[in-house]
């Protein structure tokens, strides 16, 4: 990734970070040295860099996956996706057997009905198969939908005379399908369950789990974007960032939920002074708007297919608050801002707050970004805005968006990587994960190709050249978090951190990007290797 | 023993709508109220200090047994705490974001065991909102805020000259349908609208865990004559800075026979009568106790306890300047009167 120097044979480390770059023979410059050559096959990379993930991606594994895409957890094990209703009923049952105390619920997440036949939605009497007395749950994976059984909506009182709510559908005998819609009547029912939104992120047992799916992945520097963790986590979670066996690097972002623009700051600056090389702290995080599939992000004129156009989450007024506040104490602000609108607003209010409050290299990244067009773009070169764009939708939900939310021309040029190069605006592309798979080159796969999972192509025009897209997943990531001084790309000074991969991905179809397979990660000179390959034992493909 | 569920009055509004001040000014005329505040967080609430007893990170404690709490994004869970606090709040108010749809509030709330939704109550800046509702961000936001409410008061009418406040008041007239404007000035503000009317002076109260402790009844203002007869909003004169709130008229309408409870409920959200809230329980046709609540548009009726013959009855409040008390009097008295007489009673063409 070093222009000087893009090729290389060999890497001097020292100490954690990278001495030189070179041939064996420029490196001895160096003086004396040992010569560690179990990489002589393999091929080294930056370290990815994951730019917008959760710490969920880790904990999320407790739960039964119900997805229909085979996905691997953190110990390298893969479970098959799960292709009609049966199946999904079929996996829930051994959870349930599996979980002996009784007090616990069954919830399985990464549902998505999309692919499965159409003519059977889900209903509370097919989880009724799993248990007719232990509420019983499923997660879809856009996040706005949970199916219950029976006994999870008696838990609540919600079935026998359910509360007259648009988001608990009901059917013609006017009792709930099972179905539920939206945040409103998920969270409760979700806490009824004994979920609540931070509860497990911070434990110890998240965090490493976490972790272990970067080293899968060949990354050695992800976030946690954004999180809402009391001051009093901190120390637990500093002393398990700096153990000696800990692989990755956490950049760890705040949002500003439940607090006032001077408490934001003040926390924010407190906390950066307690940063690690492991963890860091210092970072903002504000929502806009909400998500395109779920009909909350704003839309400019027409709206959506279905004419609406979305949901504020924050006053203008107090948006650009927020950003002057920023800029004067020297933090930067991430902002969520899916919608062309919410776009439009953002960049707004970072246009005043810069006019009152000059301040070069912000480093201000719009986040998912992904309905920007040509015109947004060049307001983000000319104020010095980057963009972090959610390219795996491309795959996930680019046929959803092309029929269902924006239509063919708006669905064609979401996360237009190819512009935003263009435009020079500053590129990071990311996985938002555990929304979708903790995985870069996957995401560095769906920026070059934009394959749909129908196998529709989502607008070629807005394709990237495979250096492109492992340049956004490295120096492209670490500038959207600042770290671009440290990490990135192999060269003298930054840190040692390193992907290992078996395969060269310059020298692989690009179709096939995502099949390059990684050995490990280097992080900080210490050497960690992924967990073995745990195939699908092949019997539950139903 | 279960109690009766707890009102809740959701309050929106954009920023500068004066939600803060408001909230200020109930929890300091709390009159024994036990109100919980509940806000998305606890900086912008501004209370008042002289007011604040206690606090920690997620609970203040407030004079009188109020208190405010900080919902952050999980409303549910705070109402569900609430519930089950003791002692148990009285009233809830929450308040919304600026860019929140209070009518999506109230659903969540709808969905609380142990809570009902009185009322959703958007505040509007009478000297901001005609702007407001241009602006190309918030504009459509700012609308629904006012098309989802039961209740709309308009603010700061006294920061408006007479000719912008007819103004303000016919373009609000275009934009509610449904809901009562009230109008609110000088930081004045109208309790009788937030909350219960009191039991009728000299009698028990309605219901025992309800709100209605004895307000001196000197908190409603008659106007007396010259009142005019059933409209809803209206042009009501110039509006000079001094009467820049509307004042509220109140009736006690005691009703110890059967009556048609649902004709009595159809009658009080006619929006001709001007009423903004009327309580009281009655005994429908077969005898059984019903609790009425009307808010604005808004009617329920509910099987009750049964009450003392002397607390059987109705009280309406409306804004003065649109209380068409003759009207309203004469309507009960002939539903009352035809309850009793089967072939004599209202049918739809009878009705106003």
């Amino acid at each position: 990734m070093d222009n000087a120097r893009p090729e290389a044979t060999h890497v001097a480390v020292r100490q954690g970070r990278v001495l030189g770059v070179g041939s064996l023979q420029e490196l001895r410059t160096y003086g004396p040295c040992e010569i560690d050559d179990r990489f002589a096959d393999k091929v080294l990379m930056p370290g990815f860099v994951e730019a917008h993930s959760h710490i969920g991606e880790g904990s999320a594994w407790q739960r039964p996956y119900c997805g229909f895409y085979d996905r691997t957890d953190p110990d390298r094990r893969t479970w098959p996706g799960l292709r009609s209703l049966d199946a999904v009923v079929r996996r829930l049952c051994e959870e349930h057997l599996r979980q002996t105390d009784p007090a616990k619920s069954v919830i399985g997440w990464g549902f998505d009905p999309l692919f499965l036949d159409p003519s059977r939605r889900m209903h509370r009497s097919d989880l009724d198969q799993v248990s007719n007395q232990r509420p019983v749950a499923v997660h879809h994976a856009s996040g706005h939908v949970l199916n219950v059984n029976t006994a999870a909506l008696e838990a609540l009182g919600w079935f026998r005379s359910p509360p007259r709510h648009p988001g608990i559908v009901l059917d013609s005998e006017n009792l709930p399908t099972g179905e539920l819609q939206g945040p409103e009547v998920i969270t409760p029912m979700l806490l009824q369950l004994g979920i609540s939104r931070n509860q497990v992120a911070t434990e110890d047992r998240s965090l490493r789990a976490f972790a272990k799916a970067c080293v899968n992945a060949g990354v050695t520097t992800a976030t946690e974007l954004a999180h809402a963790a009391p001051d009093s986590d901190v120390d637990r979670m500093l002393g398990l960032v700096e153990s000696e066996d800990f692989p990755i690097r956490l950049a760890w972002v705040m949002h500003i939920r439940g607090q006032t623009v001077q408490q934001t700051i003040a926390r924010a600056l407190a906390q950066k002074q307690r940063s690690t090389d492991r963890l860091r702290f210092g970072s903002i995080k504000v929502h806009v708007d909400g998500s395109i599939q779920g009909f909350t992000a704003r839309v400019n004129w027409p709206g959506y297919l279905n004419g609406q156009q979305g949901l504020w989450y924050i006053e203008p007024e107090s948006l650009k608050a927020l950003y002057s506040a920023a800029l004067e104490a020297g933090l930067q602000v991430n902002t969520h801002a899916n919608g062309d609108q919410a776009i439009d607003l953002a960049l707004d209010c970072i246009q005043a707050a810069l006019t009152g409050t000059p301040t070069p290299d912000h480093r201000f990244t719009l986040q998912h970004c992904q309905m920007a067009n040509t015109s947004q773009l060049q307001r983000m070169r000319a104020l010095g805005v980057g963009v972090n764009f959610f390219v795996n939708h491309c795959y996930y939900w680019g046929d959803e968006h092309y029929k269902f939310t924006i239509g063919p021309d708006r669905a064609e040029r979401m996360n237009p990587c190819m512009s935003a190069l263009s435009h020079e605006v500053p590129l990071a592309i990311h996985s938002d994960a555990p929304v979708t798979p903790l995985i870069p080159l996957f995401t560095a796969w769906c920026a070059v190709n934009r394959l749909t999972a129908s196998g529709r192509t989502l607008g070629p025009a807005e394709k990237i050249s495979v250096p492109d897209a492992l340049r956004a997943i490295t120096l492209g990531g670490a500038y959207s978090l600042n770290l671009d001084r440290e990490i990135g790309s192999i060269e003298s000074g930054k840190r040692a951190d390193f992907a290992v991969l078996e395969d060269d991905p310059l020298a692989m179809d690009p179709t096939r990007l995502k099949d390059v397979r990684v050995w490990g990660t280097v992080q900080g000179g210490r050497i960690f290797q992924a967990a073995p390959r745990i195939e699908p034992s092949g019997a539950s493909r139903a | 023993m279960s109690f009766p569920d707890l009102p809740v009055t959701v309050l929106g509004g954009y920023l500068g709508a004066g939600k803060t001040t408001i909230l200020n000014h109930l929890l300091r005329n709390a009159e024994g109220r036990r109100i919980a505040v509940l806000v998305n967080d606890f900086g912008d609430i501004g209370i008042d200090s002289a007011l604040i007893e206690s606090q920690d990170a997620e609970v203040v404690n407030l004079a009188g047994g109020c208190v405010c709490c900080s919902f952050g994004s999980d409303l549910a869970a705070c109402l569900g705490e609430l519930n089950a606090r003791t002692p148990r709040p009285t009233h809830v108010l929450i308040e919304t974001s600026g860019v929140a749809l209070p009518g999506t509030v109230g659903a969540t709330v709808a969905l609380c065991a142990g809570m009902r939704l009185d009322a959703v109550v958007t505040l509007v800046a009478a000297d901001q909102v005609m702007r407001l509702a241009q602006d190309k961000y918030v504009g459509g936001t700012v609308l629904s805020q006012i098309a989802e409410a039961d209740l709309v008061v308009l603010t700061k009418m006294d920061l408006v000259d007479p000719t912008a406040a007819a103004g303000v008041l016919e373009w609000m007239q275009g934009q509610v349908s449904s809901a009562h404007v009230i109008r609110s000035g000088l930081g004045q503000f109208p309790s009788e609208a937030i909350f219960d009317p009191p039991a009728h002076p000299g009698r028990p109260p309605v219901n025992e865990e309800s709100v209605g402790l004895d307000l001196p009844s000197g908190l409603f203002r008659d106007i007396g004559e010259g009142r005019s007869k059933g409209r809803p909003i209206g042009p009501v004169g110039p509006v000079g800075r001094k009467n820049a709130a509307d004042t509220f008229s109140s009736l006690s309408f005691p009703m110890v026979d059967v009556v048609d409870v649902d004709a009595i409920a159809l009658l009080l959200v006619d929006s001709r009568l001007g009423i903004v809230r009327a309580k009281g329980v009655l005994l429908d046709l077969t005898g059984s106790p019903k609790l009425v609540q009307i808010v604005g548009n808004r009617a329920e009726v509910s099987p009750t306890k049964a009450v003392d013959r002397a607390a059987l009855g109705i009280v309406c409040i409306g804004i003065a300047a649109q209380f068409a008390r003759d009207l309203l009097v004469s309507r009960l008295e002939g539903i009352s009167r035809s309850s009793h007489k089967p072939s004599e009673r209202v049918t739809d063409s009878d009705r106003i």
